[in-house]
């Protein structure tokens, strides 16, 4: 389930600062937050970032010296500077972009769009990483969520590190729930 | 059935059938999501929205139509998730920008006030894309415009809108082809049909909610997870802080209260709201998690101790401290509930990251 307005509104109100940026981090999430925007009467600026990934990216070209349009601009356009794959389960039967898609099985998204399905945690993200990485990748961020043992991530790290040897590999243990692997390509 | 009006009364029924309707088709909603991804959960958001606009309304509840919309529209603003939420609301809080004056309305008023619903919600969207619940609901209200021009009764009225929408529902997919293509109808549509359908089996007559019925409706959702909202407070104020302590811990219930579930939810967070305000209670069978900013927390915290043992107590005295506030928190491992968290920046910028998992806070924090 998503953060309601006002749960928005109330960290609004919590950070006691004279100008807010909200990266809402979720498709899903960018019209609550523009309607809280819409209820305070503060300056606010909704980055419509729609991913983890794209969040992080965003807030780099945060620039505490600059004007709130300003910010707002440059980190809007900093969305595109990163591609978001993301690995997580089917909750049923589907086809989607001639993929078959079966209940249970590991699916792998691509800046939004389904692009690869396997059993395994491992193989899927795999796949997935070697349809969206090419010669202009240069960091690849990968966000381990708490469905994954340490083991796993290590075979990960060590199958990108063969295949990619010239890609920078940064690793977080994001925690998160429902998706095994969150991934950030720049 | 005949109505030539609806009063506050009637809309408190139909609203509280169209809301006992929604909640039972949930996981059918959640279904229609294009992704077949954990999180696609379109039919808990409005469900959730809904909820809180229907306890503002149980609130405020009077015999004028314009004062019970209101409230049902304020609850539904503030407690509006997801987008199929946020449009649901804005969807109401035209209806109510219409009927705010009227004591009641008639057919053609009540066919004025949807559009006018419709209207709000196109204007609140930036981009709006046909083939959703925009595209049913307008066409929906459209019709009911063309029949209430020569109907008198609301239920006539009521059918058309209906009838109109399942037609509107059903052609979603040749609107956006996603929809076709993975072979499913909007989500958002298939809710608010949901709870036009409660609207129509009140003016029937098939179904009397009365306001206890819908109290119990309420509580068995509670089972799965439920964030009940103290009234919308839309007074802003950044100086003052009233309750000074933000307080959070876990009560791990007694094994007596456990075994004949005699912990009321209700009763526990009406307690505890006296001393202090943003209370979230969330509780399942075995733990309730709660949330208070308060100006005592040690009374709150006595309080707590009589259902069972404290765990992950957490007291920030707010007035020191306004970086780091978990608004929300994770209550049932079906539902993942996503955090709001307020990253510390120095003023003047506030920066408001939205995201799952600890591990996420900490990056954007680092």
């Amino acid at each position: 389930m998503n953060p309601s307005t006002e749960d928005i509104v109330n960290a609004i109100n919590e950070i006691n600062a004279e100008k807010i940026i909200i990266l809402p981090n979720n498709s899903n999430i960018i019209l609550a937050a523009e309607q809280a925007q819409s209820l305070i009467e503060l300056p606010i600026a909704v980055i419509p970032s729609k991913t983890i990934p794209q969040g992080i990216s965003s807030l780099l070209a945060f620039d505490p010296s600059a004007s709130l349009e300003e910010n707002k601009e440059a980190m809007t356009s900093a969305l595109k500077n990163v591609k978001t794959g993301q690995v997580t389960y089917a909750v049923r039967d589907s086809k989607i972009d001639n993929i078959e898609i079966n209940e249970g099985d590991i699916i792998g998204i691509a800046d939004g769009k389904i692009v690869t399905t396997s059993k395994s945690i491992l193989e899927t993200s795999y796949d997935l990483l070697i349809e969206m990485i090419d010669e202009d990748s240069e960091i690849l961020t990968v966000i381990y969520g708490e469905d994954v043992t340490s083991e796993q991530v290590e075979e990960l790290e060590n199958k990108l590190l063969d295949k990619f040897p010239d890609i920078e590999i940064e690793l977080h243990n994001g925690g998160q729930p429902l998706y095994y692997f969150i991934f950030g390509i720049e | 059935m005949n109505y030539h009006k609806i009063d506050g009364q009637l809309f408190l029924q139909m609203v509280l059938e169209g809301a006992k309707n929604l909640n039972q088709h949930v996981k059918d909603v959640d279904a229609l999501n294009v992704f077949p991804v954990p999180d696609g959960d379109t039919g808990t958001n409005m469900n959730l929205s809904l909820t809180s606009g229907v306890n503002e309304l149980k609130k405020k509840n009077s015999n004028h139509l314009g004062k019970n919309a209101d409230a049902l529209a304020k609850g539904l603003l503030m407690g509006a998730r997801g987008n199929s939420g946020v449009i649901l609301s804005q969807l109401f809080r035209g209806f109510s920008k219409y009927v705010n004056s009227l004591a009641e309305i008639d057919s053609m008023q009540f066919a004025e006030a949807l559009k006018q619903g419709v209207d709000t919600a196109y204007k609140a969207v930036m981009k709006p894309v046909e083939g959703t619940i925009l595209t049913v609901s307008r066409e929906a209200a459209e019709e009911g415009l063309r029949v209430a021009k020569k109907e008198k009764d609301i239920l006539t009225v009521m059918e058309a809108v209906l009838e109109k929408g399942r037609l509107s529902l059903a052609k979603t997919p040749e609107l956006l082809p996603i929809l076709k293509e993975v072979g499913v109808v909007d989500a958002g549509g298939q809710g608010l049909l949901y709870i036009y359908e409660g609207f129509l089996a009140v003016l029937k007559g098939e179904t009397v909610s009365t306001i206890d019925f819908a109290e119990s409706q309420v509580k068995s959702q509670s089972e799965e997870v439920t964030f009940e909202h103290l009234p919308v407070q839309a007074q802003i104020s950044t100086e003052d802080i009233e309750f000074g302590y933000c307080t959070e811990f876990i009560i791990s219930l007694k094994e007596e209260i456990v075994n004949t579930q005699s912990f009321n939810e209700t009763d526990f967070r009406e307690n505890i709201s006296k001393y202090g305000d943003s209370l979230l209670v969330i509780a399942d069978d075995e733990i309730v998690k709660v949330h208070i900013h308060t100006e005592q927390p040690g009374t709150v915290l006595n309080l707590a101790m009589e259902f069972g043992s404290l765990h992950k107590i957490k007291i920030d005295n707010m007035r020191e401290q306004h970086s780091h506030i978990l608004l929300e928190e994770n209550g049932n491992n079906e539902i993942d509930a996503q955090e709001v968290e307020v990253i510390g920046q120095p003023q003047p910028y506030g920066i408001i990251a939205v995201g799952l998992g600890d591990g996420v806070s900490e990056i954007f924090k680092s």
